[in-house]
């Protein structure tokens, strides 16, 4: 590799960050997991490539001055203090995040501030009022406000992804979130996504599984999302409520079997005579009226018979029993669809969390469990059987049972290979890390630390092996720019574009986690205009001129300037058919066939050798190509890029002599392929 | 590896041994664009998240559906004009109201609907059942490609084979990513609009650059992807479908799923030789409030039968070459559910919307019954066509697929249990 001109290293990755290896830091709680010297020797990937890796994968991209922060602190020590989020200080991050207004509301004040157009139309009809053409205005103008939010939401997610010193954790979220995604457009679900990512997801993002299961089956978003809200014991089967009430029923007439005559008495008639217990007999007088009457006629054993006609509603509920979640919950929360459940279990378990609700339903609130939606009866779930009545500690116990399965451990590690290691992640690691998600409870930090410090991580197959998806590309691109984040929806509307709408996917399975996903020509395309318009100033927040490349590279020779922009965007690796197109500015489509077959004889000169020559292209424009090629300096334009942020006429006069060279020429061109090469669409 | 990539890979490959499939050979003549072509075109219409069959194609002649939905159901056909009721068809089945664009169309023979007909999994899953309905493998997750690119890819991809057979255009799903039904070795193109299917940049330049720094021969998913792309963008730039308007008095519904519809007739004008094309609509997970005559599923069905309309009124003689397929991952229960909804059923509808329908005028697929002891499961429709008997008449006898037992494995052409649509 070429040797290139050391970039201005910015802010240092961490504020404590003046330790230079592992042996000053054995004070360090978050250096007790080290690797060894051995294990570190034996991994495939050169130091420089592991810096990268770890900082594509661990992180959203590298920013300006990450590598060689990294280098310096070392990639093992830069992990372990990545693996322990909470004891980076990250109050810069918190501080912008303050700007947000929607940021830290509730579902039910972001409900108050954004209304739902339903409810202002609802509000109007009640007042009895024509609607007129104003008050049509009105409710579009609410209707369009009431979603308004969800580009902060949105926004603020890429922003805290693009600024956090926590970038593991940023990635955990991610990764999370489409684990456990949840769709804002399923009505009034976006009121609840700021408290989801807030107060359910980002902080336990690297902790036990099981709480983090437990938190999601509790949050709004999701019993909102999946519908659990609504779920209500079937029709015939008791609810808690229901149970305790005939309970109350069970009258047993004291001494009847001393005194048989007793036993053909009618509960009445045991009251007139004051022969039952004061206790029972407030339960009963309890009891509405009519029932009373009804339950006076009858004796003990037949009121024992009947208990179910005393329930009202029992027999013909309205509302009943909805399957959604706890489908969901096995096959996409924690088994997995292999995972050896059945559709009985499955209708168990969303008869086990009946009742787990929101506490103002779609109004929002917290959770909450309501004993008299609850179905009560008994039920066999997994093999397993639960006694009747035990209410909302048998959800707890089938969340249990769920996070202790294998196949729980199996289907999380697999994803989480596959989301840090490889679309198609080597069994064994897998086999380990779900071995420690086993041993640790479940402990989400420990069984990253088996993936992300392991030979395969750092293996070469593993490097750059992954396609970004569409947020990856756009968070590492802003970081990468050294990009101050905005505010504006503006963030969220390109991941959206380019085919990822952050809280966007409507089915409950999340986006996609392999690169066949992500590549076709319609999105290969969205990427690369991301791309130039990164470089062309037309991406907020990034400002070719203000990037430290852009200062310490203007002025340099072309060839330095390409290998800057490469080591910058890279991590210094890019093909030699990559810096050959970004060095010479042209390619074989403008070189001549014969040129091309004398001047190359690797596998892309085929490609050159295919593209015919235009017949049009003039002596002048060869000429200037040629002068691009010998990789002359063109300092004028460098420097005006680099003062003017790109403008289209940065590059004027070399258009000009050039015609088909576009206007966006120079510096800010390379960066412009760079953004768009095929190296930056891997990490 | 997967076979996407291990065949692009290939082709790309023997670019680098300097042979020269098709695709090298018409670089090599860039100006020398790709023929112009006019073929078949079949429209596959997928309505993700299950729509409920039972109020699409409604039987109102079966007791049982009323029994079932007591505030759900839709009514008898009627002269009232204070009820909307089912638009008949044949005396037992008859369209939800908001399909009534459809009944012209039915009318004129030009539209079959297939009622139980599906996946004969029992999965009631929307993943596993789209991912099957797409593989057109049920019960079998393994498999790595999707039908249609099946098809697509046993009818060939060289020139030597079929004239035409790797246009860059031959299928196209106006998504932003590949579906699945699409998903595997042959070149397909995925986009949310044709207007999105540019370079933008301000000059010619940078967009060389890029193809170069695809077109490396490197032999893989992003290299390969790229390489694909530019292809395209040079016969997108010379057909320009744009220039083609909706016929007249054709108003396309301002939906996402209107605009998909409008850019398939405008690339079906433009003859760029698109014989597969794919467009998807959601919302029909309608576990709550999902309505009757009117409401949540009546709104959709608006947008969707309005769409396909304008499509066929839209393609005028054109519908003489064109298939539209419309499908959806499975039906729902029978019975409406504790909140005003239907759960995940089985058997479902579709329909078959062509300028050259052969069937009766009918609603097809043999009737299970409604009643509980004809219930799937003590639940849901019964299955009485497997969807495979429907792709297979249609890929067989419109496109004129050969290798069935390739496209359908382990099903293959069982002509016997065709319905004979086509």
């Amino acid at each position: 590799m070429r040797p290139f001109p050391r970039v201005a290293v910015g802010a240092l990755l961490l504020s404590s960050a003046a330790c230079a290896g592992r042996g000053s830091n054995s004070s360090d709680p978050a250096l007790r997991h080290l690797p060894s010297a051995d294990e570190i020797a034996s991994r495939e990937q050169t130091a420089d490539q592991q810096v990268h890796h770890v900082l594509s994968r661990l992180a959203f991209g590298a920013r300006p001055g990450d590598y060689a922060a990294v280098r310096a602190m070392g990639v093992d020590v830069w992990v372990a203090r990545q693996l322990e989020p909470e004891r980076i200080p990250d109050g810069a991050t918190d501080t912008y995040l303050a700007q947000f207004r929607t940021l830290g509301k509730s579902g039910e004040q972001l409900l108050a501030d954004f209304p739902p157009p339903g409810a202002a139309l609802a509000k109007l009809k009640a007042s009895g009022a024509m609607v007129s053409a104003a008050d049509s205005t009105m409710l579009a103008d609410k209707a369009k406000q009431s979603y308004a939010f969800l580009g902060e939401i949105a926004t603020a997610r890429v922003a805290r992804s693009v600024m956090s010193e926590r970038q593991l954790n940023e990635v955990m979220v991610d990764f999370w979130e489409n684990h456990f995604n949840v769709f804002a457009g399923k009505d009034r679900t976006r009121y609840f996504l700021q408290d989801f990512d807030a107060n359910v997801i980002r902080p336990r993002a690297m902790g036990k599984f099981r709480d983090l299961l437990g938190a999601v089956a509790k949050s709004p978003a999701m019993l909102y999302y999946l519908d659990n809200w609504q779920s209500v014991a079937d029709s015939g089967r008791p609810t808690l409520v229901e149970q305790r009430r005939m309970t109350a029923l069970r009258v047993a007439a004291p001494g009847r079997k001393q005194n048989p005559a007793v036993a053909n008495l009618t509960i009445g008639q045991l009251m007139d005579r004051g022969l039952l217990p004061k206790a029972q007999e407030k339960r009963l007088q309890a009891l509405p009226a009519d029932r009373l009457a009804e339950v006076k006629k009858l004796t003990p054993t037949q009121a024992q018979q009947r208990l179910a006609a005393f329930v009202p509603g029992l027999a013909n509920r309205k509302r009943g029993l909805n399957e959604n979640y706890a489908r969901e919950l096995m096959e996409l929360h924690t088994l997995g669809v292999d995972g050896g459940y059945t559709q009985h279990d499955v209708t168990e378990v969303a008869r086990a969390l009946t009742g787990w609700t929101i506490s103002r339903g779609a109004n929002g609130g917290d959770f909450m469990f309501r004993p008299e939606q609850h179905d009560a009866a008994s039920k066999v779930i997994l093999g397993k059987t639960f006694a009747d009545g035990r209410g909302v500690d048998e959800g707890e116990e089938v969340l249990d049972m769920l996070a202790k399965s294998p196949a729980t451990a199996k289907f999380i590690a697999t994803k989480l290979a596959r989301r840090f290691v490889s679309d198609t992640p080597p069994a064994d690691l897998v086999a380990r890390a779900a071995a420690t998600f086993r041993r640790t409870d479940g402990d989400i930090r420990e069984t990253l630390r088996t993936i992300v410090t392991s030979n395969e991580f750092f293996a070469s197959a593993a490097y750059r092996s992954k396609v970004k998806s569409p947020y990856e590309l756009v968070a590492s691109t802003l970081r990468a720019m050294g990009a101050v984040p905005d505010s504006t929806p503006r963030y969220a509307q390109l991941v959206s574009r380019l085919g990822q709408p952050i809280f966007g996917h409507q089915a409950p399975n999340g986006y996609p986690e392999t690169g066949d996903a992500w590549m076709n020509t319609g999105a290969i395309l969205n990427r690369i205009n991301f791309g130039l318009a990164a470089a062309s100033g037309r991406v907020p927040g990034v400002k070719l001129a203000d990037w430290p490349a852009t200062k310490a590279l203007s002025t340099m020779p072309r060839e330095q300037q390409v290998d800057g922009i490469i080591a910058e965007l890279f991590g210094g690796g890019a093909s030699t058919d990559t810096r050959e197109v970004l060095l010479t500015g042209t390619n074989p489509f403008l070189q001549s066939k014969a040129a091309a077959d004398a001047a190359r004889t690797d596998s892309s000169s085929m490609n050159s050798a295919a593209m015919a020559t235009p017949a049009d292209m003039s002596t002048a424009r060869q000429k200037n190509i040629d002068r691009l090629a010998s990789r002359q300096p063109l300092e004028t334009q460098q420097a005006r890029a680099g003062r003017e942020s790109i403008k289209p006429t940065a590059a004027g006069t070399l258009t000009q002599a050039i015609g088909n060279i576009p206007q966006m020429g120079g510096f800010n061109q390379i960066v412009g392929l760079a953004l768009g090469a095929p190296e930056f669409q891997r990490r | 590896m997967n076979r996407r990539i291990f065949l692009k890979s290939g082709a790309l490959s023997l670019v680098t041994l300097g042979l020269s499939p098709s695709f090298l050979r018409r670089t090599a003549f860039a100006a020398q664009l790709p023929t112009l072509a006019r073929g078949k075109t079949l429209i596959v219409l997928f309505q993700r998240g299950a729509a409920d069959a039972l109020n699409v194609v409604v039987p109102f002649g079966d007791k049982g559906y009323y029994a079932a939905r007591p505030q759900l159901a839709i009514a008898a056909p009627t002269s009232d004009a204070g009820v909307k009721g089912a638009i008949d068809l044949d005396g037992y089945f008859g369209l939800h109201p908001s399909l009534a664009p459809f009944k012209p169309l039915y009318d004129r023979k030009m539209l079959v609907p297939i009622h139980a007909v599906g996946s004969p999994s029992s999965t009631r899953s929307h993943f596993d059942a789209q991912d099957y309905m797409e593989t057109g493998t049920p019960d079998r997750k393994g498999t790595p490609d999707g039908w249609l690119n099946r098809y697509l890819a046993t009818k060939g991809t060289c020139e030597q084979c079929v004239p035409g057979a790797d246009l860059p255009f031959r299928a196209v799903a106006m998504s932003a990513q590949t579906p699945r039904i699409l998903e595997g070795p042959s070149p397909t193109v995925a986009m949310n609009s044709i207007d999105e299917f540019s370079i933008r940049t301000n000059g010619g330049g940078s967009e060389q650059r890029l193809e170069a720094l695809y077109r490396t021969g490197n032999a893989d998913l992003v290299h390969g992807s790229g390489t694909e792309m530019f292809e395209a963008l040079k016969v997108l730039r010379a057909a320009n479908p744009q220039q083609y308007k909706a016929a007249a008095g054709v108003e396309y519904p301002k939906s996402a799923f209107g605009s998909h519809l409008l850019q398939i007739a405008q690339l079906i004008k433009s003859d760029v030789g698109l014989e597969v094309a794919f467009a998807d609509v959601g919302g029909w997970d309608t576990h709550v409030n999902q309505g009757a005559a009117n409401g949540q599923l009546a709104q959709r069905l608006d947008d969707f039968s309005k769409s396909i309309a304008a499509l066929v009124t839209d393609l005028g003689d054109r519908m003489n070459d064109v298939v539209i397929l419309t499908m959806s991952e499975f039906g729902r229960t029978v019975k409406q559910n504790g909140t005003g909804g239907t759960d995940h059923g089985h058997a479902g509808a579709m329909f078959v919307i062509g300028g050259n329908i052969k069937a009766p005028q009918k609603v097809h697929g043999r009737w299970p019954g409604l009643a509980p002891e004809q219930l799937n499961e003590g639940r849901d429709l019964a299955l009485t066509t497997d969807f495979r008997a429907v792709f297979g008449e249609i890929a067989s006898k419109h496109l004129g697929a050969k290798k069935l037992d390739t496209i359908f494995p382990g099903y293959g052409g069982r002509e016997k249990e065709w319905l004979g649509i086509l």
